[in-house]
């Protein structure tokens, strides 16, 4: 069988986030938490909206019914030695 | 059967919970957000045994010996990896600190070694040894994964038939004749024979509304993950007494904070300040770790009693138990306390002492002071 991928950073296919809607992890911040979607290097900005269709498909909701989940600072990855200033 | 409800869907609520159920206990636990929505999800997941007080040394050894054996119990790998804590002293009079909480832990069997700078350079070949004095390290402790340690108590908890109904708030407690009878929700009453609060810093306003005052302190503390690396620090670092802290999970990101306290308050956002400051920390006690970058910041709810340890066990209202104000150990003691507390919910007693954390020993020293 051919394999989905949802979240490229940590290799999430469609077939892992079925199976964790399956176990009950079926809202956004659990099923984030549970499957490790949108917690690698591109913070979900590739991954998010196909896990929301999906997710909504599911619960027999639209897309718009759920909320994205909350956005973690820096937007990109910024190196400590930025953020750290002049020595 | 008797029955009971738990508030608060965090490491602390589930560790009781599924003790409760394992013991025949009808058990409903209630989140009114969702599983490890509050500082569980938010926490560094470290287990600690250094600690200063005979009863939370004696505690978090009692912990680590629960998580040794948990993920077999629970049929669920909860990523428990003991590569020990190393705190390092910054000054002479932590190091003198850490000298003497080494004595007290080796009186209850618990065996923390004392390392010179030449040791620690060793195990944290990375470390600016020359901003150090000293070190400690424990190698029984460790660092578990907060979901998953969470999400095996869930699991064994709903096969031994117990209910989770997230999204659901607690909103008051039935109370008649000084007895707790059941809880109001958002959505539903339900009544139980006991019910526990132990939903962290939310908790006392729950309690207030029945006159229970809890006097603790709620602080945000913000926290961040890197980009993961390959594997290269074993144990979790602590500096004292800068507060910097760091590790590397599994998945390879260095997690850290720099606990300073903040203001007051339920704030759960994210700063700027917060990023520069645990940067320059880093930075300053390691410095090639300048190159890393940073991922993702966010920010957790530490709530403090005055003697900034736990409060756990009975209340003045009858089968009302409470578990709260955790001063940032709540993950450590929570594999031993949900034991401890289904044991004093089913047989009355404990056959462990818990009175150093009841709620009573802060009105003593109200008494004493009139």
């Amino acid at each position: 069988m051919s394999k989905k991928i949802y979240c490229r950073c940590e290799d999430i296919t469609e077939e892992d986030i079925l199976k964790a809607i399956d176990e009950g992890f079926d809202d956004i911040e659990s099923l984030k938490r549970y499957s490790g979607f949108s917690t690698g290097p591109c913070e979900g900005k590739n991954c998010i909206m196909h896990v929301i269709r999906l997710l909504s498909q599911k619960k027999g909701l639209k897309p718009e019914d759920l909320r994205l989940t909350v956005l973690r600072p820096p937007v990109d990855p910024v190196l400590i030695d930025v953020l750290a200033g002049e020595e | 059967m008797e029955s009971a409800i738990v508030i608060g869907g965090g490491i602390t609520g589930f560790s009781i919970a599924y003790n409760l159920a394992k013991r025949g206990v009808k058990t409903t636990l209630l989140e009114k957000k969702y599983p490890s929505s509050g500082s569980t999800g938010r926490c560094s997941g470290g287990i600690r045994n250094q600690w200063s007080r005979e009863h939370e040394i004696k505690l978090a050894r009692e912990s680590i010996k629960v998580l040794e054996k948990l993920s077999a119990e629970l049929n669920f790998n909860i990523l428990f990896r003991q590569g020990g804590h190393i705190i390092l002293a910054e000054d002479e009079k932590s190091m003198n600190n850490l000298v003497k909480d080494t004595e007290t832990q080796r009186d209850v069997n618990v065996r923390t070694e004392i390392l010179n700078q030449d040791q620690i350079k060793r195990i944290l070949p990375f470390v600016d040894i020359t901003k150090i004095v000293g070190g400690t390290l424990n190698r029984k402790e460790g660092v578990c994964h907060p979901f998953s340690l969470l999400y095996g108590y869930q699991q064994s908890f709903k096969k031994l038939g117990g209910k989770v109904l997230k999204f659901t708030k607690a909103e008051k407690l039935d109370i008649r004749n000084s007895k707790v009878e059941g809880v109001k929700t958002n959505k539903n009453t339900f009544e139980a024979d006991f019910v526990v609060v132990a939903a962290g810093a939310y908790s006392k306003e729950l309690l207030k509304t029945i006159g229970i005052n809890i006097q603790s302190k709620v602080l945000k503390t913000e926290i961040l993950a890197t980009e993961p690396l390959k594997f290269f620090i074993k144990p979790m670092v602590l500096c004292k007494p800068s507060m910097l802290f760091f590790n590397q999970t599994i998945r390879g990101e260095v997690i850290g904070g720099a606990s300073e306290p903040s203001n007051e308050g339920y704030n759960l956002d994210s700063s700027l300040e917060f990023l520069r400051t645990f940067s320059k920390k880093l930075r300053n006690i390691a410095p090639p770790l300048r190159r890393v970058k940073v991922l993702r910041s966010w920010a957790g709810l530490q709530e403090f009693s005055p003697d900034e340890s736990p409060i756990y066990g009975k209340t003045e209202i009858q089968n009302l138990y409470i578990a709260c104000a955790d001063s940032g150990k709540a993950f450590t003691f929570a594999p031993k306390i949900g034991e401890y507390f289904a044991e004093l919910i089913t047989e009355g007693q404990t056959s462990w002492d818990m009175t150093p954390f009841s709620l009573k020993r802060f009105e003593k020293k109200i008494n004493q002071n009139h």
